[in-house]
């Protein structure tokens, strides 16, 4: 209840957060449209790059957005039954003119009739997030996996890149401290986003894991979690 | 997008016009020829009064004026907008409160923008094709056929766990509609074994309420609210149940919340009106009628209730110049929707007598009431015809009063209740005299039908009888002796002679109309199911396959 004395008064934090997002959204999406018109009419190729930083722009603005409201406990799930399949696929749609562009192929290994129960919104965020790091360091390929694990849904973002440096391998388990230093980066704060979006999945005592890891045959690194 | 896609007409509603351009640009890219846009909610609803639209893409934050949820309900309300059709609601946030609500407050999909023509596409072709395995339950629903939603709910079984926890929410949400408390209770409890979905406890301690275990249910309804305090729904559940036990000072406290998180509804400002008058909380009443009218200006559910709530304080505080430019601004408002004008005529009456004693104004006035009432007499209930005729005594205007009181009793001569009523009403204006002659005359066209149509059964002149009957129903839109007789007609002819599709929506109307007043009218329970086994002919889609 104590949100509740927040809202009389006289500066209501989470509502000029959802208006100010509100417009900055509204700009994005028309920017979005004026770079995919250049890009794709005008072959311009930086079209891709523009592209690339309003998603950018976006994502962060949704991971700071959720953070706070979880933080403030505002933060209300809305879980529902959802194809993973379906799932994915649009999320990889969300960077079409950039995978369009940049001619970067793509798949998705998923059972089509694979379901499983989340909050479609929370959980694009966080793959919008690996995907934009994905695109950013791949060669020229992503794939996206998903299976059903007995501590979860299992899935992976891949690409074909140089792959995580050792540094942030080693660093990656100590992410949640503060002291750590991981969170004065992006990637970190990326990190910190994708497990509280998972904690808020916790379920039966089962919390979500993320992990950072290399291909082991291949070049190129795995962003990989586990949604209970 | 597909050829059927392609020829589905399109309405985009955004306040921002580069918006539109975008998002017509990007259905016109894949094909789509029939798109319109428009800029406001009202707009939109004015459009969506007279045209028919296969997708409307809506943005919830529409500046001044209607949201987007406003669009939506109110289309889906005033029956604009049928179950078949798709709609879409943008917001920027992907956390909207609205998404706890029941399922007929949702939209289809939510999106979240940035939006780019990809992702269009493919939440478009989902949605449609997830419409278009609902069918026949969406037609159901069209139909006001709960029975056959709930049979058709149960009957689906496959793969897309989506679907099928969606049919359960619809399932538990219509039996809970029509008291099936048992099997509601039974899917609540399947579903929360499998995760903790609010909107299931919610269901569970709606159970209890309504079964009056209240302890068990205020514990459950404050745990929601503790964890979600955003769930507004949960709050005009817990204020029912605070009522129900007469704690109306904490009951308006728990509303005043709620008003706070979310003003723009009127039924809920209009109901915290109430409650402060209850407790004696007249400034408290008029910030919320204040609050209810201002916002009811946008909303078809605004009401000339908190207009003349409001006037009545006006009045006892001895502004008279608020009571007259509130009821003249109430009048106007309420133009095109005759039972709250007349409210709204027979309030300026008043006001008029009270303070200019009789005029020639108010007659006019009362003539309007008259008009009205004759021109839309289905729409008037018992309680408005019999608070109109309360009125009128007031004005002096005892013929009008009697008349009123004539049609009152002619739709319910046999309503011991409504004849006590009446019976009290008149004999505290003085007219105990005219009471029986009243009583009689109501009885009498009664008979007169009844022995028509008796007769003409004997003659086995079945058709003629149910015209016979039909007339008469729109003589007198509420009696039940009428509706039932007429419903037991028509289940009879179509139980000879096969379905007949106008019988069947007529029989439905009336006997959902008696339920509706009365869940326990055991004649009309029997008669909806007599009529549900009377069903209309399959449409053979087997949509059950496409994904088992």
């Amino acid at each position: 209840m104590n949100n509740m004395d927040k809202v009389g008064g006289a500066i209501n934090l989470t509502s000029a957060f959802a208006m100010v997002s509100h417009d900055i959204k509204n700009s994005l999406g028309i920017l979005l449209k004026f770079i995919g018109m250049i890009a794709e009419n005008c072959e311009l190729k930086q079209g891709a790059d523009m592209e690339y930083e309003v998603r950018r722009i976006n994502n962060n603005l949704v991971k700071l957005l959720t953070l706070f409201k979880v933080d403030e406990g505002v933060y209300l799930l809305n879980l529902d039954a959802h194809s993973v399949k379906d799932f994915l696929d649009e999320a990889l749609l969300e960077h079409g003119v950039i995978l369009r562009q940049k001619g970067i192929e793509y798949e998705v290994e998923c059972d089509p009739e694979l379901f499983w129960y989340f909050d479609r919104n929370l959980m694009m965020g966080v793959m919008g997030n690996a995907i934009s790091n994905a695109l950013r360091y791949t060669n020229d390929r992503i794939r996206l996996t998903a299976e059903a694990s007995p501590r979860g849904l299992a899935i992976g973002v891949e690409d074909n890149g140089e792959g995580f440096p050792d540094a942030m391998l080693e660093l990656q388990n100590g992410f949640m401290q503060p002291e750590s230093g991981f969170l004065n980066n992006n990637t970190g704060l990326g990190l910190y986003f994708t497990q509280t979006v998972l904690d808020l999945h916790k379920h039966d005592g089962i919390h979500g894991q993320v992990k950072l890891a290399n291909r082991v045959e291949e070049s190129g690194g795995i962003f990989s979690i586990i949604l209970p | 997008m597909d050829e059927q896609q392609q020829h589905l007409r399109y309405l985009i509603i955004d306040d921002f016009d580069q918006m539109r351009v975008s998002f017509k640009g990007m259905l016109s890219c894949y094909g789509a020829t029939d798109v319109t846009t428009v800029s406001s909610g009202e707009k939109a609803l004015k459009l969506l009064a007279n045209n028919s639209y296969d997708v409307v893409i809506c943005d919830y934050n529409l500046g001044e004026g209607k949201d987007g949820q406003q669009v939506l309900e109110e289309s889906r309300y005033l029956g604009y907008l049928g179950h078949a059709a798709t709609f879409f609601m943008i917001t920027a946030e992907s956390n909207m409160p609205m998404v706890m609500s029941a399922l007929e407050h949702q939209p289809d999909d939510y999106m979240v923008k940035p939006i780019n023509r990809d992702v269009l596409h493919h939440r478009l072709t989902v949605a449609l094709k997830r419409k278009g395995q609902l069918k026949e339950i969406d037609d159901a629903l069209v139909r006001d056929d709960k029975l056959a939603a709930i049979e058709l709910c149960r009957g689906r079984r496959g793969k897309d766990l989506k679907q099928r926890l969606y049919l359960a929410k619809l399932q538990a949400e219509l039996c809970l509609d029509i008291k099936h408390y048992s099997e509601a209770e039974k899917i609540y409890k399947e579903i929360l074994e499998i995760r903790d979905f609010p909107w299931a406890r919610f269901g569970l301690c709606k159970i209890r309420f309504l079964t009056a275990d209240y302890e068990s249910a205020e514990t459950g309804f404050r745990e929601l609210i503790e964890q979600n305090h955003l769930y507004l729904e949960v709050y005009d559940w817990l204020v029912k149940l605070l009522q129900a036990r007469d704690e109306t000072l904490e009951a308006q406290q728990l509303l005043q919340d709620a008003v706070q998180l979310s003003p723009k509804a009127v039924a809920r400002q209009r109901k915290l009106g109430k409650l402060a008058e209850i407790n004696g909380d007249i400034d408290g009443a008029e910030r919320a009628y204040q609050a209810a009218i201002r916002w009811g200006r946008y909303s078809c559910f605004a009401k000339a209730n908190e207009y003349r709530r409001l006037a009545e304080i006006y009045q006892n505080r001895g502004s008279i110049s608020r009571v007259v430019r509130l009821l003249i601004e109430g009048r106007k408002r309420f133009s095109t929707q005759p039972v709250e004008r007349i409210q709204m005529l027979c309030g300026q009456a008043l006001s008029q007598r009270r303070h200019q004693g009789t005029s020639a104004i108010i007659d006019d006035y009362l003539e309007e009431v008259m008009r009205l009432i004759d021109a839309h007499k289905r729409d008037m209930t018992a309680n408005h015809l019999f608070t109109t005729a309360d009125e009128c005594f007031q004005l002096a205007k005892h013929e009008e009063a009697m008349q009123l009181l004539q049609i009152l009793l002619s739709n319910h001569h046999d309503d011991d209740t409504w004849v006590e009523r009446v019976t009290e009403l008149m004999l505290r204006h003085g007219r105990e005299r005219d009471v029986e002659q009243l009583i009689a005359i109501a009885r009498g066209e009664l008979e007169e039908i009844h022995v028509k149509c008796t007769e003409l059964l004997r003659n086995e002149r079945l058709q003629q009888a149910i015209t016979v009957l039909n007339e008469a129903i729109d003589q007198y839109p509420r009696n039940r002796t009428l509706m039932l007789m007429a419903a037991g007609a028509m289940i009879n002819y179509m139980h000879d002679n096969g379905m007949d599709h106008g019988y069947h929506f007529r029989c439905r109307f009336s006997l959902n109309r008696l339920l509706e007043r009365d869940r326990q009218d055991r004649d009309a329970g029997r008669f909806l199911k007599m009529l549900n086994k009377i069903t209309p002919p399959r449409v053979e889609e087997s949509v059950g396959e496409q994904y088992g």
